[in-house]
């Protein structure tokens, strides 16, 4: 096989899984190391990104997911009729920023550190395929333990959990100022 | 007026609350004016007007905490060396701890709506079926199989069932339905002494009863005499029971059940 055919191939099977597919299941395709089948997803991403094409290739988790180009959603949204996603409200919101930033966490930690039951908002996050259980602890009741899914890093963009944004101290100088970012 | 609008339904639980009021009177955190600040949460959280106790509970453990606070830092301190701990502090480091999370929030809502712009396809239905064509032939499952597997193989699955059984359980017995009961057999041997006085006990079986039956009517008869509703003579052991009616044989009507314990 040339390389523009491992490209085909890779790029064929990219398509067709509707999911991300691992990088050793890519090797496996085309019988090829994974450092090889690294650099030729690689040159698929480049290709795509440079030529300004319709669909992307990204990195998600350790594989790969085809996905359209942010550039075409405006567009496509007028016959894409699928379902618009709605926001998190922000208490979903802020009990899953702490289940990613502490995974594996209990629901009793998230509840100290929020003040709040949290019952509701965390069966809503797994409900969404956001967060799942991930194991218990070895602790007295062994209280089940929350991480973050492949779901959750293609709902914000994420390669992996190490891409979250750092955790800044809040600043308290007299008095508050409203977080800014970017 | 603008925080006559604001419902407690905004607030994702008390901290966040508690940090609406300190950033709106920017006060600074590590020196709460705790009387001011709890005043002002109180009065916030009396104004709600759906009070329902699931909303409310936490907000109000969190008015509690913050009178204690306040009552704490009333009391006199003791005379000691030891510089006391501010009543204030583990509530500040909560406050931190949360904020840290709540800052982060904003950004990742941002994240997730520039992520959202870019769509994702369903797995194709094809999927399952494109593995499916790999199934072995019977030929390819058979390839160098030799007599001695087989007989491994079978000898292992014999060795699987045997374990299988269950010791304890396969002894069980399917527990038979009665078809005769007692009780039936204590009113139609009534009904035969009304008509016929004296009865021998075998004439009232055929050649084909069962032995249940015959053990049912035994029971039934042996009923009836304490009942006083049935006699029975035997001239010797073994000989022909004849059966008579009884002196409550009209009484005993309908009368008690015969309990089978």
């Amino acid at each position: 096989m040339k390389m523009n055919e491992y490209e085909a191939v890779i790029e064929a099977a990219l398509f067709v899984a509707g999911d991300s597919v691992s990088l050793s299941a890519l090797a496996d395709m085309i019988e090829m190391d994974k450092a090889t089948t690294k650099a030729i997803v690689n040159t698929l991403i480049t290709r795509y990104a440079n030529e300004n094409r319709g669909m992307r290739i990204i990195e998600i988790g350790d594989g790969y997911q085809m996905c359209t180009s942010p550039a075409c959603f405006e567009t496509i949204r007028k016959i894409y009729k699928g379902r618009e996603r709605q926001p998190l409200t922000p208490a979903l919101l802020e009990t899953l920023a702490i289940i990613a930033y502490k995974q594996p966490v209990t629901k009793g930690d998230i509840e100290d550190i929020r003040g709040v039951n949290s019952d509701h908002a965390v069966n809503r996050l797994v409900e969404k395929g956001l967060v799942c259980e991930v194991g218990r602890m070895d602790t007295p009741g062994k209280p089940i333990l929350f991480g973050t899914t492949t779901e959750f890093l293609r709902y914000f963009g994420f390669k992996s959990t190490e891409e979250l944004p750092t955790l800044r101290e809040p600043e308290m100088e007299g008095q508050m100022s409203i977080f800014t970012e970017e | 007026m603008e925080n006559m609008t604001v419902k407690l339904d905004s607030f994702s639980g008390p901290l966040d609350l508690l940090y609406h009021l300190i950033e709106k009177n920017e006060i600074d955190i590590y020196d709460i004016p705790i009387a001011e600040l709890t005043d002002q949460y109180i009065e916030f959280i009396s104004r709600e007007e759906n009070k329902n106790m699931e909303g409310m509970s936490e907000f109000i453990v969190m008015a509690a905490t913050l009178i204690e606070i306040k009552s704490r830092m009333l009391l006199p301190k003791p005379q000691t060396e030891e510089p006391e701990e501010d009543p204030r502090e583990a509530l500040v480091q909560k406050l931190l701890e949360y904020k840290k999370f709540k800052n982060v929030t904003g950004l990742l809502q941002q994240k997730s709506e520039n992520a959202s712009k870019q769509l994702y396809r369903e797995p194709d239905i094809i999927i399952p079926e494109l593995s499916k064509r790999e199934e072995m032939t019977v030929e390819e499952c058979l390839n160098g199989l030799t007599m001695d597997d087989l007989y491994r193989a079978f000898r292992d699955v014999m060795i699987r069932k045997e374990k299988k059984v269950d010791r304890v359980r396969s002894g069980f017995k399917s527990v038979m339905h009665d078809n005769f009961t007692v009780d039936e057999k204590i009113v139609s041997l009534r009904g035969i002494l009304r008509v016929n006085p004296k009865v021998k006990f075998y004439d009232m079986f055929s050649e084909d009863t069962t032995r249940e039956e015959i053990l049912v009517t035994f029971l039934a008869l042996l009923e009836l005499i304490r009942r006083h509703s049935a006699l029975v003579e035997q001239d010797d052991i073994f000989g022909e029971i004849v059966i008579s009616a009884g002196e409550n044989i009209d009484s005993d009507e309908g009368g008690e059940k015969y309990e089978d314990e």
